[in-house]
């Protein structure tokens, strides 16, 4: 997936002119971004239109409300949130980013019951009913969810009958959220 | 009742003082707001009823719930998923009293762990600007949590001492300064907070008005700044506003901190023979009986030229 660089003026932003270079923060083009996750998530059109997109590492493109008045100085240690990790073969959507926008998603979303939404939040991997497997388009990155409530991001293996692993999904749940469910479950009766 | 008690020396300034004793021993109840960002205060209502968790909204807060009986609400569905957050009711006040409109550019001067940054940034909308900063780079971890999980796309993070933030910065229609200060009115739910005492005076109130001072300067005419602090002792909430007047008094003047279905105890004009600007008497002040909460001590103030 391309990455492309655009100006404050491209995005009709008025920001300082020293102001991205100052903050080490890029630019970049909402299309390809946006062209990759709506082919696979199938959201809304205009669903993104008051965002921008900026580049702050090699790994990370960060979404960020318009019309970003942010500091001259000091640094900013990051604005917005985390949108998409691209230091990966397959760009996917982050955690927080399906948390936001995953309610919006018309494929690859997976609506789990609560068995299946406590395996996943503890990271374990859940097998996927073909109901459910129906509504994924293919192998790749799915949202999770629960009572219409998007939860993260698994990865679903297969949905070829034919492959052994068809429907088996991955848990990606942060392991550092994980950790804060031990001894508990987020239904309120023990674990 | 007795000299002996923790917090005596604030007896003859805190109305019905036996029950405010006793709501020292109660524990604190646990609030929590729906995050417009995901969800509506009904819809939230519906998911809690459906999960089998009692409530009780919280009157004066539109959206604001008390749950009862959860033990762990941080690791409840609703969490997790980013519905609600979890916020001291007490706590809640000083963003009400921002005066928050859509458009503005918010700076929260003291945010970690940043519960009223994610307050802020909810209720003001995606099309304002909110720093959030604080010196402590560890004690704002939570924060970044915090933005991820509630949805937060307006806000901006950075770690700096903020009595001496650089003019580069920009201007500020709005800014919070919850200053650091010795935490009297946290102690139902932390046992070890106690009286301050002149040492937590000398090494807290310099920095405090240094805060309020840098607000003061950062804030665009026209702009508020709310101070708030939880903590009774009047050295480091009447007195800092007090001398902040006396020293550039014709800039600023106090707005009442008053919300409706919200009553408790105006701010102190004296205190042990020392005489406080008159207009502290708009000033808030709120001890744990009055609504079952904690502490809390907000003052609001309007710039009115450079």
């Amino acid at each position: 997936m391309d990455i492309i660089p655009v100006t404050a003026d491209d995005l009709d932003l008025s920001l300082h002119s020293d102001l991205l270079e100052t903050q080490n923060l890029t630019l970049v083009a909402s299309d390809p971004l946006l062209a990759h996750v709506n082919a696979r998530f199938g959201f809304p059109a205009g669903l993104f239109d008051e965002l921008v997109f900026l580049q702050c590492s090699h790994k990370i493109i960060r979404a960020a409300s318009r019309p970003l008045q942010l500091p001259l100085a000091p640094q900013i240690d990051r604005t917005g949130i985390d949108f998409l990790r691209i230091d990966m073969a397959n760009p996917r959507m982050t955690t927080s980013a399906m948390m936001t926008w995953g309610r919006h998603a018309t494929s690859n979303a997976v609506d789990t019951n609560q068995e299946q939404c406590l395996d996943y939040l503890r990271r374990l991997p859940i097998d996927l009913t073909p109901d459910q497997l129906r509504r994924c388009t293919g192998r790749g990155f799915v949202i999770v969810r629960h009572l219409g409530y998007p939860l993260g991001v698994g990865f679903l293996e297969s949905t070829r009958h034919s492959d052994q692993n068809c429907g088996h999904l991955r848990s990606m749940y942060p392991s550092a959220f994980a950790a804060d469910l031990e001894q508990t479950t987020p239904f309120g009766n023990p674990s | 009742m007795n000299d002996a008690h923790p917090f005596a020396r604030y007896r003859s300034i805190i109305p019905r003082w036996d029950d405010f004793q006793r709501a020292l021993d109660r524990p604190l109840p646990t609030c929590v707001w729906a995050n417009p960002l995901k969800i509506t205060p009904p819809e939230l209502e519906a998911h809690l009823r459906e999960q089998g968790i009692t409530f009780e909204p919280v009157g004066w807060r539109p959206g604001a719930y008390r749950l009862q009986g959860v033990a762990r609400p941080g690791s409840r569905l609703a969490y997790l998923a980013g519905l609600y957050e979890i916020q001291e009711e007490v706590s809640l006040l000083p963003v009400e009293l921002l005066d928050l409109s859509a458009g503005q550019r918010i700076l929260d001067l003291c945010a970690a762990p940043g519960s009223k940054t994610a307050q802020i940034a909810t209720t003001v909308g995606p099309r304002a600007t909110i720093v959030a900063n604080d010196r402590n780079f560890r004690r704002m971890r939570p924060l970044g949590r915090s933005l991820d999980r509630l949805g937060i796309t307006n806000t901006t993070m950075m770690t700096a001492d903020g009595t001496n933030l650089p003019g580069d910065i920009g201007k500020f229609d709005r800014i919070l300064v919850d200053v650091p200060c010795s935490c009297e009115g946290t102690s139902r739910k932390n046992p070890d907070a106690t009286a301050a005492t002149e040492d937590d005076f000398a090494r807290l109130c310099s920095v405090q008005r240094a805060l309020l001072k840098r607000a003061l300067e950062l804030c665009r005419v026209g702009g508020r700044v709310v101070y708030s602090t939880c903590t009774y002792a009047p050295e480091e909430n009447e007195a800092i506003v007090d001398s902040i007047l006396q020293e550039f008094g014709s800039r600023y003047h106090l707005v009442p901190a008053r919300l409706p279905g919200f009553a408790a105890s105006s701010g102190l004009v004296t205190w042990r023979g020392e005489h406080f600007d008159p207009q502290l008497k708009d000033a808030l002040r709120v001890y744990p009986h009055q609504h079952d909460t904690g502490g809390f001590f907000v003052a609001a103030l309007q710039k009115s030229s450079d």
